[in-house]
C-alpha cells in the first residue's frame, strides 16, 4: 500500500467535522404544499367576478423601440391591500432593434383601473446596467418575469453571456415600491455546467411556506420544462425535471389542489405539435408526463391561469404552421378537454404574429391578457368571465388523445 | 560574470519557473480591459464560481509542484483519474439534459450525497487522506455558503477541474502507450 501524505486519522475527523458543518448548512424547505386562496377568499373572487358585466377592451403599450417581445404582468399588490383601492398592473417586456440585439433592454409600464392608458414605458434595465450589476459580460438580455406578493415585486430575467439562448442564466432583482425602483440584480445558479441554459416565461406558484415555485425550461443538449423552488431570498431549494419523449419549453403551472398541479408546455419537437402536459402529485417534487392534449402548438408559447370559478383558461396559439392566431381556450374538467372559446387574434398573412401572452386575473374579477403583437409592440386585451361565457362564438370541442 | 539576464535564461530553465512566468503573464493578461470590461469578467462570464478544491489544487500546482506530483503519484493513479473523469463526464451528461434522470437535482437536498461520500471516505480515506482533505475543504464551504449556489455538487467538481482530469488522463495514457511500444 501506498503511504499517504496526509495523516488517515485527522483528516477522517476533518471530514467528519466537514460533514456536520454541510448537514447545519442544508437549506431544509417545509412540506411542499401549494398556497390556494381559503375557501371564504376564493368564494368572495367569484362572487366579484360574476358580477362583472360582459366586457372586452384592449390597448396597445407604449412602444419605446422598433421590436418588442416577451410580455410579462403581475398585479402591484400593495403591503395591506383593502378591497377599494383600484387594481394596478405591472407589464415588463424586452425591446430594441430585433430579439437578441445588443441593445435590447427591459422595458416596464404601469396601468391603473379606470385608466386608459398606460404609463409610458421606463427602462428596467440595459445591457451595460446588467454587466455591470452580474459582474460579467452579457452578450443580450430576454424573457422578464414578474412576481408580485403583498409590498413586493420579484423581476426575473434571462441574460446571456456567451452563445443563444441555449446559454442563457436566470437573474433576480427586487422591487418594494411597485417598480419605481429595482434592487442590485443576482444570478441564480440552476445548472452545473457553467451555469448554462435555465430560462424563465411564465409565472410562479407559491408555497405556503412563502417559497415560491417557479417553472423555467432548458434548452442545451436536450428541451424540457424544470422546476426550482426558491426561498425568499431567491435561494434554490429543490429543483425537478419535467422529462418528456418530446422536447418541451416554457411550462404554464397552476395548481388544483395542495399537492396537485398541471403543467401545459410549448411542444418543440417535429410536426405535428400539440401542448403537452404534465402533473405533480407531490407539490412539485416529482412530475409526471401526461398525453398530450388535442390543441395544436405551432412551436408557440401558451399561458394558463385557473379563473375563480374553477375552470382554467389558456391562451396560445391553437394552430399547426403558425402564431398568426391567438386565441382563448377553455376546460372546465382541470385541463383534460379544451373548448376554443375566443379568437382574440387572426391574420391570413402567416407572418404575421401574435405570441407570448401572459394571463392574469385581478382582485377584482377582470381577466387580463398581454401579447407580443406582430413582433412591434405589446398589446393589452382585458375582459370579464361574463364576457368569455357569452355564448354565440363558434367552439371547437378538443379532447385529450 | 552572470548578468541578471542570464540567471534569469538560467531559471527559465527550470520547467516549473518556465510555467510560473507562462501562468503569472496569463493571470496579468486578464486585467486587460476589452470592451469597457476587464478580460477577466469574460472569463469569469463563461466559467462561473469553481470550486474550492479547483482552487486548491491550482494553487498547490502552481505553488508546491513537487508535493503536487507526488500527491498525485499517490492518491491520484491513472485508474482512479479514468473512474472519477468517467464519472463526472456522466454527471454532466445527465445533468443536462440526457434522460429523464437529473443528478443534479440532488444537490440541493445532498442527504444521499453525503451518505455516498461519507461511506467513500470510510471506505477509501485510508489510502487517500490527501483527496479527503479536499473533501472536507468542499463540504465547510458548501456548509458556510461560500458561492452563490446552494447545490452541493457545485461545491464538489466544475467543469474546469473535469477538463484538468480530462488532459492529466489524456497525459498518463498517452505516456503508457509510448512506453509499452518502446
Amino acid at each position: 500500500m501506498k503511504p499517504s501524505l496526509f495523516s488517515h486519522w485527522s483528516g477522517t475527523a476533518l471530514f467528519a467535522i466537514a460533514v456536520v458543518i454541510a448537514v447545519l448548512g442544508v437549506r431544509v424547505p417545509a412540506k411542499a404544499v401549494f398556497a390556494l386562496p381559503e375557501a371564504e377568499v376564493a368564494a368572495a373572487q367569484q362572487r366579484l367576478a360574476t358580477a362583472l358585466p360582459p366586457r372586452f377592451e384592449w390597448q396597445d403599450l407604449p412602444k419605446p423601440t422598433p421590436s418588442a417581445h416577451a410580455a410579462t404582468v403581475a398585479e402591484i399588490l400593495p403591503a395591506e391591500t383593502t378591497s377599494n383601492q383600484p387594481v394596478r398592473l405591472l407589464a415588463a417586456w424586452f425591446g430594441g432593434s430585433r430579439e437578441g440585439a445588443a441593445d435590447v433592454s427591459l422595458y416596464q409600464s404601469q396601468w391603473t383601473a379606470g385608466q386608459r392608458d398606460w404609463s409610458t414605458a421606463r427602462e428596467m434595465l440595459g445591457r451595460a446596467q446588467a454587466e455591470r450589476q452580474l459582474g460579467r459580460n452579457i452578450r443580450k438580455l430576454g424573457n422578464p418575469l414578474l412576481v408580485s406578493e403583498p409590498g413586493r415585486q420579484q423581476l426575473f430575467f434571462v441574460s446571456v453571456s456567451y452563445g443563444g439562448w441555449a446559454g442563457s442564466a436566470i437573474n433576480r432583482s427586487l422591487s418594494v415600491d411597485g417598480g419605481e425602483h429595482w434592487s442590485t440584480a443576482q444570478r441564480i445558479i440552476t445548472s452545473p455546467f457553467f451555469n448554462l441554459s435555465t430560462l424563465v416565461r411564465n409565472p410562479g406558484v407559491w408555497y405556503t411556506d412563502g417559497s415560491l415555485g417557479l417553472p423555467v425550461y432548458h434548452e442545451f443538449i436536450n428541451k424540457h420544462g424544470e422546476w426550482l423552488r426558491l426561498d425568499a431570498d431567491g435561494r434554490v431549494l429543490e429543483k425537478s425535471r419535467m422529462a418528456m419523449p418530446r422536447p418541451t419549453l416554457q411550462p404554464a403551472v397552476v395548481p388544483l389542489s395542495g399537492t396537485r398541479a398541471v403543467a401545459a408546455l410549448r411542444d418543440a419537437g417535429p410536426g405535428p405539435n400539440h401542448i403537452q402536459w404534465s402533473e405533480t402529485h407531490d407539490g412539485g417534487q416529482r412530475w409526471v408526463q401526461q398525453s398530450a392534449r388535442e390543441v395544436p402548438n405551432p412551436n408557440a408559447a401558451a399561458a394558463m391561469i385557473g379563473l375563480s370559478d374553477g375552470s382554467l383558461l389558456m391562451a396560445c396559439n391553437p394552430i399547426s404552421g403558425n402564431r398568426n392566431q391567438l386565441s382563448l381556450l377553455r376546460s372546465t374538467n382541470q385541463g383534460e378537454t379544451w373548448s376554443l372559446v375566443r379568437v382574440i387574434e387572426e391574420s391570413a398573412n402567416d407572418r404575421d404574429e401574435f405570441s407570448y401572452p401572459a394571463l392574469l386575473q385581478d382582485r377584482q374579477g377582470m381577466i387580463h391578457l398581454l401579447y407580443t403583437w406582430k413582433r412591434q409592440g405589446i398589446r393589452h386585451a382585458r375582459f370579464s368571465q361574463a364576457w368569455l361565457n357569452q355564448p354565440g362564438t363558434p367552439t371547437v370541442a378538443a379532447v385529450a388523445r | 560574470m552572470t548578468t541578471p539576464m542570464t540567471r534569469l535564461a538560467v531559471l527559465y530553465r527550470e520547467p516549473d519557473i518556465r510555467r510560473r512566468i507562462w501562468v503569472l503573464l496569463f493571470m496579468a493578461t486578464l486585467w486587460l480591459p476589452l470592451g469597457g470590461l476587464p478580460l477577466w469578467r469574460y472569463v469569469y462570464g463563461f466559467t462561473g464560481e469553481l470550486t474550492p478544491a479547483t482552487w486548491i489544487l491550482f494553487f498547490a500546482w502552481f505553488g508546491f509542484p513537487d508535493l503536487f506530483r507526488r500527491w498525485c503519484y499517490l492518491e491520484l493513479p491513472l485508474k482512479r483519474r479514468l473512474w472519477l473523469f468517467g464519472g463526472m463526464v456522466l454527471f454532466y451528461v445527465l445533468a443536462l439534459g440526457s434522460g429523464s434522470f437529473d443528478p443534479y437535482t440532488y444537490g440541493y437536498q445532498p442527504w444521499i450525497l453525503l451518505t455516498l461520500l461519507s461511506v467513500w471516505v470510510a471506505r477509501w480515506g485510508r489510502i487517500a487522506a490527501g483527496l479527503t482533505l479536499l473533501l472536507s475543504m468542499d463540504l465547510m464551504a458548501f456548509g458556510f455558503h461560500l458561492l452563490r449556489t446552494d447545490n452541493l455538487w457545485d461545491y464538489l467538481v466544475d467543469p474546469i477541474l473535469m477538463l484538468a482530469l480530462g488532459i492529466s488522463v489524456f497525459r498518463g495514457v498517452m505516456s503508457r502507450r509510448f512506453k509499452s511500444t518502446d
